[in-house]
């Protein structure tokens, strides 16, 4: 087994609630609580959840864009967070990330050329005379077409602002890209096309994604295997295709009962959750999911459940897998 | 074309308007070390010119003098340029340089420190006593009026106006191509929609070149008194009559919205260093460094302004600071207590923008910190700095006036609008001679409310949700 | 919300102490003193002005001075107004009045003139309505005020003979009870009428572009869709919002009506506490100046706090941290 690219191990992200006469941390919201996974070269690890448990902060937190509260981020066996200020810049060509929203994630004041060439130049990797070239191509197979390089954002519609994002995270030749949400923000046309050509960059260049999405359907297409999140914990995670034909959790079960399907006369049934999402600054004892989980027992509002491998790569945090 | 000659005609006559008197002086005193660079200019006698003027004490050979003559010389170069090389950018270049020239004589003009020479009105005069004993006194050279001064303002408004039309015309003939519509132009083009923003920068570009540049057409020096003339009413010879000691007021009139002016700008110049520096690190370095400035900031906004200012003005008059200092003390006064307001708002623009997604994704860039600051931060922290700072501008003239009026300002014998207000003092002149105090009230009023169009045009125009 | 209150009480403290601080420093840079300017023509000896400044502590130290000084003023006790030789206090509380009455007349004209054209202006923006109002209000922005002032003195107390000169009551005067109070209505029309007029233009700037905020939110399409006339749409649920931001301002604005107006009191001649101010200036009266300059200040701290009060009152979506 090769090497794997980017490994986490127990990341913890708590974010302080303040409050009182004095400001003082009074809480924690904790957002991502005890996330393990692994992701090998030149593949791509979907991670759905529903909004608001703690993708997105997963997603940044790996690239240390926020501060980590515990564990680890080893990217090709280095810890990225013990790293100084001058060597994580030096690292950050290689992890990037797309946004995922095309209307803010993009200067409105620079060119597409200079955002798309502002990294190079700034981390030595092409010289000047070069950087309209380098710039081109990479456009070229985001496709872009070639005037637009002296345009400004705010004349191009979403899908194509999305593709200027991808082009910029491109453009470093990174080897690991976090995609956060990139299609949530378009048209369903236009969802299609950006994920063909993330799928098309993958297969030319072998980078890893890491795809954040809480559209099943979208993740199905691009990713290798699938985690599922819930409350800031990993509750599964497995290939792709074992996820989807045999989902082991309850909540995985749940999610996959309600993905649409294109056949209106095709019907699923569908398990509706009850209860509504608890808060994360005040999470349920034991397995996060037991307020709400139709299994729920007594064991489960005591003991946290741990990742189990059940054979195939499939883990599943579930007393009852 | 017609037009480039007469540019490139305007701008040489500019040059030698300033390289003359280098040239025909026998003798003069340069300031130490500057000899390097007057040692430039090659000296030629002219018999005819009598001792006294050869011995002329020539002060002019200090800095801004160089530099606008430098200008004028670089605005040819960018021309010839243009010319042989159809650029676009070297004929901005050479209008930059021309208005760069013209407002640094103007710069030259209001301060009386430096004497410009009147090199023609030199010979003029000379040619037209011709007994060889004419003398210059300072106080002359001071009021500036000689033909030469009046020769050099018509030239290189001239030149100006003249590069202006080139520039214009070749806009035109080159946006016949496409439009690229930067951030900037489409502000513009929203700004020229606002036709009392328009009207506002007219009216402000009036008065301005009025007031630094009219005095040099005007026969009544600032400072010179005659109480025979006193409290004339206006007519063809004051057209806006004298005030209690004889002067001019319309003279005194441009000469105190020099003043006025300047203070504003200066004002707001201090404010806006102050400000950003202060909101930018409060800003983009949150925590303790953000807690102390902003106590400093809460600390400096709770003080009472006018009593204040007030009290140092009645410092100033107590400490006997000579009448020109004072003008400085003002400016830096208005300048120090207004800062925190554009803190605040540099500040509150920075935490914004920080969480913006494209500062993440700059972070995620690996760009170095002070790439993020000039590139991404300060562009667009910048539309909003130059909107309060317009408006601030209008409201440090009115603060000057106001001071002025009280007598705390600018003192006499200077003029400055809000000082000439003080004629009401008299009640009979309040009742009787409107002529000495409504103009420059008028004045005031009617600059800070240009600024006001102008400031309130540029605010719709980089508003991004006000696009119609 | 008490919470709050102590919390901001707390933190108002070390900036009133930074702000005695420095106005100490800056009025004890006036040079000379009262004793000397007063005893400059009398015949005291050396010894007796020597003792006169030890009584009045002229030649103490300045950090003496300023202990001195703050101990007093904890108590509200700010020393004896060297021109009136009675308590500071008392003094500002004698002439506060007469510039609070001025004042709070001037702001409701203020507020009954520039609210409801700034309604009117924001529903029809851009048109001509709009264009002249914008137009009156940005005038009454730039006119400097003792300009005004006199300009108004000029039209109706010269040459109209309409309205007196100056002063609260006509001199040398006995009105009782109506005629008493009809004087003192003539004598306030125009420096209120300054006041107002200056005030109203950049409220009325300020109103316009708060419901202007509003009226370009969905919901108020939403109100007019569902067919509700425009006075509804804009008096119930455009203006309830809208008035959020405005009362704010008016929170700021309620402590300045004590502090007076000092340029137009000093043009009118009305005996309030601006006027009284711009005297100790020139006299020299360091308690008065010191007792003054610092109740403006806190009452400039106070209209922040008022206004943030007034904020999470009236907008319910904001809670006090």
């Amino acid at each position: 087994m090769s090497e794997a690219l980017l490994e986490v191990k127990n990341l913890k992200k708590y974010f302080p609630i303040k409050g009182g006469v004095f400001q003082r941390t009074v809480g924690h919201v904790k957002a991502v609580e005890d996330i393990s996974f692994e992701i090998n070269k030149g593949e791509t690890l979907g991670l759905v959840g529903e909004s608001g448990c703690g993708k997105s902060t997963v997603g940044r937190t790996i690239l240390r864009l926020h501060d980590k509260t515990g564990g680890e981020v080893l990217f090709k066996g280095t810890e990225i967070f013990d790293l100084k200020k001058q060597e994580m810049q030096k690292l950050r060509p290689k992890i990037q990330i797309v946004f995922q929203d095309p209307y803010s994630s993009l200067n409105p004041r620079l060119t597409v050329g200079e955002i798309i060439g502002e990294a190079l130049l700034e981390h030595g990797f092409c010289e000047k005379k070069n950087l309209k070239q380098r710039v081109l191509k990479v456009m070229e197979q985001c496709g872009l077409l070639r005037f637009h390089i002296d345009r400004y954002p705010h004349e191009f519609s979403g899908g194509q602002r999305q593709r200027i994002g991808i082009a910029r995270a491109l453009a470093l030749n990174p080897e690991f890209i976090v995609c956060d949400e990139p299609v949530s923000a378009l048209d369903v046309s236009i969802q299609s096309q950006i994920i063909n050509l993330l799928s098309d960059l993958q297969k030319e260049y072998g980078f890893s994604y890491l795809f954040i999405s809480h559209d099943l359907s979208v993740v199905k297409h691009i990713s290798h295997r699938v985690a599922v999140m819930y409350l800031g914990c990993l509750v599964e995670i497995a290939d792709k295709t074992e996820l989807y034909d045999n989902p082991l959790h309850p909540y995985t079960k749940a999610l996959l009962s309600a993905v649409p399907l294109p056949d209106p006369r095709l019907k699923r049934e569908k398990i509706v959750l009850s209860g509504d999402l608890p808060s994360p600054a005040n999470p349920p004892l034991g397995c996060r999911f037991h307020t709400r989980c139709p299994k729920c027992s007594d064991i489960c509002k005591e003991q946290v459940p741990e990742l189990k491998d059940v054979g195939q790569n499939h883990k599943v945090a579930c007393h009852f897998a | 074309m017609k037009i480039k000659l007469f540019t490139m005609i305007s701008l040489f006559a500019a040059v030698l308007c300033y390289i003359l008197p280098f040239l025909t002086f026998k003798d003069y005193s340069s300031i130490n070390g500057f000899n390097l660079i007057t040692s430039l200019f090659k000296r030629k006698e002219l018999h005819k010119l009598s001792e006294n003027i050869q011995t002329y004490v020539f002060t002019s050979t200090s800095v801004p003098l160089l530099v606008t003559f430098l200008l004028f010389i670089t605005a040819i170069v960018f021309l010839a340029y243009y010319q042989f090389r159809k650029s676009s950018k070297a004929l901005s270049g050479s209008l930059g340089a021309v208005i760069c020239a013209v407002i640094s004589y103007g710069v030259q003009l209001s301060n009386s420190q430096t004497s410009i020479t009147d090199f023609f009105g030199t010979i003029l005069l000379e040619l037209k006593t011709g007994d060889g004993k004419t003398i210059f006194k300072t106080s002359d050279i001071i009021s500036q009026t000689g033909p030469g001064a009046k020769l050099l303002v018509i030239v290189s408004f001239a030149s100006l106006i003249f590069v202006a039309l080139l520039k214009i015309l070749d806009v035109r003939e080159r946006n016949k191509g496409d439009n690229i519509q930067t951030p900037w132009t489409m502000a513009i083009k929203q700004f020229k929609r606002n036709k009392l923003a328009i009207v506002g920068l007219f009216l402000i570009s009036f008065l301005i070149i009025i007031c630094f540049y009219g005095p040099v057409f005007s026969k009544y020096p600032l400072l010179k008194t005659d109480i025979i003339m006193a409290k004339l009413k206006p007519g063809p010879e004051h057209l806006l009559g004298t005030d209690s000691s004889g002067r001019d007021i319309l003279t005194r009139l441009m000469y105190g919205g020099r003043i006025s002016i300047t203070v504003g700008f200066v004002a707001v110049l201090l404010e806006i260093l102050l400000g950003t520096t202060i909101g930018g690190l409060a800003g983009y370095y949150s925590g303790k460094i953000d807690n102390m400035l902003m106590r400093l900031v809460d600390i400096f906004l709770s003080i009472p302004f006018l009593p204040v200012v007030i009290i140092i003005g009645a410092i100033m008059s107590d400490l006997n600071i000579p009448p020109q200092r004072r003008i400085y003390f003002v400016m830096f006064i208005i300048g120090v207590l207004s800062w925190p307001v554009m803190a605040r708002l540099v500040r509150g623009q920075i935490l914004t923008l920080r969480e913006q997604e494209y500062m993440i994704a700059a972070e995620a860039l690996g760009l170095k910190d002070r790439r993020k600051i000039v590139r991404h931060l300060i562009p667009n922290v910048i539309p909003s700095i130059i909107v309060s700072a317009t408006l601030g501008i209008g409201d440090a003239i009115l603060m000057e006036s106001a001071l002025s009026f009280l007598g705390l300002g600018v003192a006499m014998p200077f003029p400055s609008w809000g000082n000439m207000v003080q004629a009401v003092r008299d009640t009979n002149d309040f009742i009787l001679r409107s002529w000495l105090w409504i103009p420059p009230g008028i004045c005031i009023f009617t600059i800070v409310l240009a600024i006001n169009f102008v400031g309130d045009g540029l605010r719709d125009a980089f508003d991004p949700k006000m696009k119609k | 919300m008490w919470n709050y209150l102590a919390r901001r009480i707390l933190q108002m403290i070390p900036i009133i102490i930074g702000v005695s601080i420095i106005l100490f420093l800056i009025i004890n840079l006036v040079p000379g003193n009262f004793i000397d300017s007063k005893v400059s023509s009398t015949h005291m000896t050396p010894q007796q002005i020597q003792h006169l400044k030890d009584i009045y502590g002229i030649n103490d130290p300045i950090y003496l001075k300023y202990f001195k000084w703050i101990k007093g003023a904890v108590h509200f006790d700010f020393g004896d107004s060297f021109t009136y030789q009675k308590p500071v206090s008392t003094v500002i509380n004698t002439y506060v009045w007469n510039s609070f009455s001025i004042a709070l007349v001037a702001f409701i004209l203020e507020l009954l003139i520039a609210i409801p054209i700034g309604i009117i202006s924001a529903t029809r923006q851009y048109s001509k309505t709009d264009m002249i109002f914008t137009f009156l209000a940005l005038i009454g922005i730039s006119f400097p005020s003792f300009f005004l002032g006199y300009i108004l003195i000029k039209v109706f107390a010269v040459n109209l003979h309409i309205l007196p000169l100056a002063g609260l009551n006509t001199p040398g005067s006995s009105y009782i009870g109506f005629a008493f109070i009809i004087d003192r209505l003539k004598h306030m029309i125009l420096p209120v009428l300054v006041l107002a007029l200056i005030s109203a233009g950049s409220m009325m700037r300020y109103t316009r572009t708060a419901v202007l905020e509003i009226v370009k939110q969905d919901y108020i399409r939403t109100a007019r869709a569902k067919g509700l006339s425009e006075k509804v749409v804009i008096y119930k649920h455009a203006l309830r919002n809208a008035l959020i931001p405005i009362v704010t301002l008016i929170g700021l604005s309620l402590p300045g009506l004590f502090s007076g107006a000092i340029i137009t009191e000093s043009i009118f001649g009305i005996p309030g506490i601006g006027k009284i101010a711009l005297e100790a200036v020139t006299k020299r009266d360091y308690p008065l100046l010191m007792g003054f300059s610092l109740f403006v200040a806190v009452l400039t701290l106070l209209g922040n706090l008022l206004s943030d009060i007034f904020y999470a009152i009236v907008d319910p979506r904001v809670k006090l941290k």
